[in-house]
């Protein structure tokens, strides 16, 4: 059990799984619009997009979740945080609501196929787990 | 303090010590001597008040001295002489030390009490001179007008603000005049009735009780009438014979005024610009402002494109008049849009004056250092451009004059017996042309003598004899710019510090420029540097690399040729064309960027030539599309750098198209990869490599060429190193980072038992330490990589231990190579230093000369993904391995790590680290150093 408070996130779904991303490290979240490849980078920042001239690099969670790729459909979206100095878009199929946690819990060291490293904890509401991500993460290059 | 006014603080200071700069130069060479101890004295005097007020003694006492000893100067009571300029300069240069000791921290570490020393002697002697000799010629303007007290500046400065004229009126009362005394008493009250008699001389209440009064008085008066209007009213008066009115001037006069150290600043700024001349107001606004400006006038650019593309949808659609309306719209706001990215442009340029200005001072002392006689001649200061790039280009200038003066320009004994004028001639001149702007150093010196530069390429292995014999003068000539070529016999402190011309020439290739060189023997040598206007708008060639549109920029691109595919041979396995007899790889940018290769369905093939004479490269692309004024961005640090790529997005800078068949890319065209100046990358990157291998012996084209650049480029990256030459020569200084570098590229290469010795005395002295309380042992090898760390620690254990009562922990943050370590195979180089026996028992040999790791060697570890940051770390262990990982954390994080190390482990247990990464004060974290990289938990 953590503390909660109540603490707002956005909660949003890759294929059948929900996740979220605490409210306060999102900048905003935008249509898909057309992303610019960028060869030789790690397989999944999926490119650049142009968001308001700044250049911002958007990463695609499937490859980390193993998922396979998907195409953009109408409920596509990029939220887009602040991750320390940064500002990297990431790929979801779609956002669902904002919401709060009464429940988190720690995540277990695998949360369905997907490292349990990934999350800060699992929130637990009505509409079943909610896997709240941990950026530092998430976002964690390829280190070498 | 507030940072925010240290940093107002700062630009002040470094605008005052730049004037000075100036000045004290002017003062050498006898301008105009008593406008520019003004100014200097000013500059002295604005420093020590806001030192003052910002708390920094140490630069308020130091400018005090200098303040006090240009008084005298200022006063004629002391002559401007070489040993007093000298001392300025000094003096100038401690205050620079001060202002780096300012920018790094608020503590001053500069020692400042010899140079004060040294002024208040000065000032000291001097004035014991002075007692003995009158001053030659007294100041014209102090015996004019009276000096002023400090009350009656501050009021003359009010009267000024208050909009009110200020005159010195010189008037002369009539021989016939009887009670003079009354009678001037009485012009002073009618003066004083229709403005402000600051200041009168003889003062009038002293005169009251003169018997003697003079017939001449003066009075500084302020009032609103003209000139000719006072003139004429005083005219009137009774007993006045003559009266002259002058309005005050205030460069000179009120200057005089202050003696001490009254002087009101806001004189002091007001008096600046008549003395720099005319200047329109600016104020300062960052650059980060104006490219956040620049930004959005992109945008809309962008969305102009948009309503045009909208605009020409409903026209083909409708035929209505709004339609037509809309048009108009349309194209007056792209010519709007045009201006004003103009202007913003604009705005972003400064005049090359500012970095020119540093010359002539560096050169004095240059010139001095290495008696030599030299002339400047600084031409087309106001040529405008970059700021970026007036930063940028610094250096590389400061290269070339050095290298001017120091290998270009003769002794004057030399020169003398060459015919030549004893002083030397140095042109610094900056000019546009063709949109572009062009430098010009240019000496009359030795000029470059082809002999000589192949003797000393062959001497240095640069070019094998046949080739030497080979190459035209002017090919021998450039040599100059490559790597590792310095002529000069002695390395002298002025040029030959470890950077040469091939630094100035990659860094001007990075800034898109080019650089050339012509020069005479025995007539001198002149240097071009050509230079893009900006760095923010360049033009590029848009190329297609199947649906990928890639940028390549114009100033790299030598031609375009279109050959039949039969054209292409082989050398080597390399491709390669044969242009007008010389011969040019091709390089495939599909591969560089993993694109498939199109299929070969065309007879010919496109080809971008780039590079400049004698290193050309043939890029193999797909199309092209067309040329466009583009916009570079950055990538940002999340992505990091790209290998080849220098930013993405582009533009087009005024809407409406070329007419050229461009088609209709239109639509999907903001999205645009930018390709980096190629050559600029390949050529910096094989430097590095011949360079590195001419130090260390180790050949970096050996590794697998796309992991060591990713790796080189992150490291020098990481280090801040801005090309490799430069990270090249940090290395060559700087021991630790090539041990780190070296580290750095053999991560992935580790290796059974990795620095023997330290395997032995954890051998030899750890374990049976351990093994004397406890036989059950709990290991970790953190970041254990592809597992030969924990494989090695089982088989050392396998000697004291059976292996069922073995268990080692092996983590990683890296999953993939934890599955690797978990295969357990490897290459003969890396099981080398296995013992014959273990590796006669545990390992099995393939057919493909792989060594693959006994199943019961591996059932013993444990591997984990692992992140040492963020995850918790398991407790009550005997022995942790973390090698060579640590040196890639801030100091910050490294203090955790080794808590949390501390913490986790058993007391008496031991942390085993790496070569580069000794703990400082272990007990902190209550370790005690046992051996080198061994420390036992207390």
């Amino acid at each position: 059990m953590q503390a909660t408070g109540q603490e707002q996130y956005i909660e949003f779904a890759i294929e059948k799984e929900q996740y979220a991303i605490r409210i306060q490290d999102i900048h905003e979240i935008i249509k898909i619009q057309d992303i610019t490849a960028i060869p030789n980078v790690t397989p999944y920042v999926k490119g650049v997009i142009n968001l308001r001239g700044k250049i911002v690099p958007v990463i695609s969670l499937r490859k980390l979740f193993e998922l396979p790729d998907k195409d953009h459909s109408r409920t596509t979206r990029i939220i887009v945080v602040h991750h320390r100095e940064d500002t990297v878009g990431i790929i979801v199929d779609r956002v669902n609501k904002v919401a709060t946690f009464s429940d988190i819990q720690l995540p277990p060291e695998r949360v369905g196929g997907v490292d349990g490293n990934y999350f800060v904890g699992i929130g637990i509401t009505v509409g079943g787990l909610v896997g709240i991500l941990k950026l530092d993460e998430v976002l964690l290059r390829e280190q070498e | 303090m507030l940072s925010e006014y240290k940093e107002i603080f700062l630009e002040e200071l470094d605008e005052q010590l730049q004037l000075m700069d100036e000045v004290i130069l002017q003062l050498e060479q006898e301008e105009e001597t008593e406008r520019v101890v003004q100014s200097l004295f000013r500059a002295a005097h604005t420093l020590k008040g806001s030192s003052a007020a910002m708390g920094y003694e140490d630069m308020k006492q130091l400018t005090h001295e200098m303040e006090h000893l240009l008084d005298q100067v200022r006063c004629h009571t002391l002559v401007v002489t070489v040993p007093l300029i000298d001392l300025l300069f000094k003096s100038l240069d401690c205050l620079k030390e001060l202002k780096k000791d300012i920018v790094q921290s608020d503590e001053t570490v500069t020692d400042i009490s010899a140079c004060v020393q040294e002024l208040q002697t000065f000032a000291a002697l001097s004035h014991a001179v002075q007692l003995n000799v009158p001053p030659a010629s007294p100041a014209p303007d102090c015996a004019n007008y009276p000096v002023l007290s400090v009350d009656t500046t501050m009021r003359t400065q009010e009267a000024c603000d208050n909009g009110l004229g200020v005159y010195w009126i010189s008037l002369r009362l009539s021989s016939e005049c009887v009670i003079r005394g009354a009678r001037l008493y009485v012009i002073h009250s009618h003066l004083g009735s229709y403005g402000e008699v600051l200041y009168s001389e003889p003062d009038m209440e002293i005169l009251a009780e003169q018997e003697d009064v003079p017939l001449a008085v003066k009075f500084l008066y302020a009032g609103s009438q003209g000139l000719q209007e006072l003139q004429e009213m005083i005219a009137s008066l009774m007993d006045v014979a003559e009266v002259s009115v002058e309005p005050l001037r205030v460069d000179t006069d009120t200057m005089m005024v202050n003696q001490g150290a009254g002087v009101e600043e806001r004189m002091v700024s007001e008096d600046q610009p008549a003395v720099k001349g005319s200047k329109s107001p600016t104020i300062r606004v960052s650059v980060e402002r104006l490219d956040h400006l620049m930004n959005l006038v992109g945008e809309l650019v962008i969305d102009h494109t948009r309503i045009h593309q909208v605009e020409r949808t409903q026209r083909s659609r409708l035929t209505d008049e709004s339609v037509n309306e809309l048009g108009q719209i349309s194209d007056h706001l792209s010519r709007i849009i045009g201006d004003l990215q103009e202007s913003v442009m604009k705005a972003r340029m400064l005049p090359i004056e500012q970095l020119f200005n540093r010359f002539p001072r560096m050169i004095r002392d240059l010139t001095r250092d290495l008696g030599k006689e030299l002339e400047l001649v600084i031409e087309g200061k106001d040529t405008e451009l970059d700021r970026t790039l007036i930063e940028e280009i610094a250096d590389p200038l400061i290269h070339l004059i050095r290298n001017a003066i120091d290998h270009g320009i003769e002794k004057p004994e030399q020169r003398l017996k060459a015919g030549k004028a004893s002083k030397g001639t140095l042109q610094i001149r900056a000019a546009h042309e063709d949109n572009q702007v062009v430098i010009y150093v240019e000496d009359d010196g030795a000029g470059i003598d082809p002999a000589r530069m192949r003797r000393s390429a062959l001497e240095k292995g640069i070019l094998a004899s046949e080739e030497a014999e080979l190459i035209s003068d002017r090919e021998a000539i450039e040599l100059i710019f490559r790597p590792g070529f310095s002529t000069a016999s002695i390395i002298s402190d002025v040029s030959g510090r470890g950077v040469g011309m091939d630094i100035v020439r990659s860094h001007i290739e990075k800034l898109n420029g080019l650089i050339d060189i012509d020069t005479v023997q025995g007539q001198g040598t002149r240097f071009r540097i050509r230079l893009p206007l900006t760095l923010a708008i360049i033009i590029g060639l848009l190329v297609k690399l199947q649906e990928q549109t890639f940028i390549i920029p114009m100033s790299n691109i030598a031609e375009i040729v279109r050959i039949p595919y039969q054209e292409i041979q082989t050398v080597r396995g390399q491709s390669v064309i044969l242009l007008r007899s010389q011969v040019i790889p091709i390089i495939w940018l599909h591969d560089h960027f993993n694109i498939p290769r199109s299929q070969q369905a065309k007879s010919h093939i496109q080809l971008v030539i780039v590079g400049s004479a004698e290193k050309r490269l043939a890029l193999a692309v797909d199309a092209l599309i067309g040329n466009q004024e583009i916009v570079i961005k950055t990538l940002g640090s999340y992505v990091g750098k790209v290998d080849g790529i220098a930013g993405y997005y582009s533009r087009r800078r005024e809407s409406g198209f070329d007419p050229g068949g461009v088609g209709n890319y239109q639509s999907s065209w903001p999205e645009v990869v930018m390709m980096s100046s190629p050559m600029a990358m390949d050529q910096d990157f094989n430097q590095f490599i011949l360079l590195f291998k001419r130090k260390t012996g180790i050949d970096l084209a050996l590794y697998k060429e796309n992991q060591m650049k990713r790796r080189l480029f992150s490291l020098k990256d990481r280090r801040g190193f801005s090309t490799f030459i430069d990270f090249y020569h940090a290395l060559d200084k700087n021991a630790g980072l090539l041990d780190e570098l070296l580290e750095h590229m053999t991560i992935n290469v580790s290796e059974f038992y990795r620095n023997a010795q330290r395997w032995e005395v954890l051998e030899k002295r750890i374990l049976p330490d351990i093994l004397l309380r406890n036989r059950r042992l709990k290991c970790w090898s953190a970041a254990c990589s592809t597992g030969e760390e924990p494989y090695s620690l089982v088989l050392l254990l396998s000697g004291h231990l059976d292996l069922k009562e073995i268990s080692v922990l092996a983590t990683d943050i890296d999953q993939s190579v934890i599955e690797k370590a978990k295969e357990g195979c490897y290459s003969a180089d890396a099981v080398k230093e296995v013992p014959t026996p273990y590796l006669n028992k545990y390992f099995k040999k393939a057919h493909n000369g792989r060594y693959t790791i006994a199943g019961e060697i591996r059932s013993c570890v444990r591997f984990k993904r692992h992140n040492l940051l963020a995850d918790t770390y398991e407790k009550n262990l005997d022995l942790i391995i973390c090698r060579n990982v640590l040196i890639y954390f801030t100091d910050e994080a490294k203090e955790g790590l080794f808590e949390k190390f501390s913490q986790s482990l058993k007391k008496g247990g031991y942390l085993f680290i790496g070569g580069s990464e000794q703990i400082f004060q272990p007990q902190r974290y209550d370790l005690e150093p046992i051996d080198t990289f061994f420390y036992r938990k207390r």
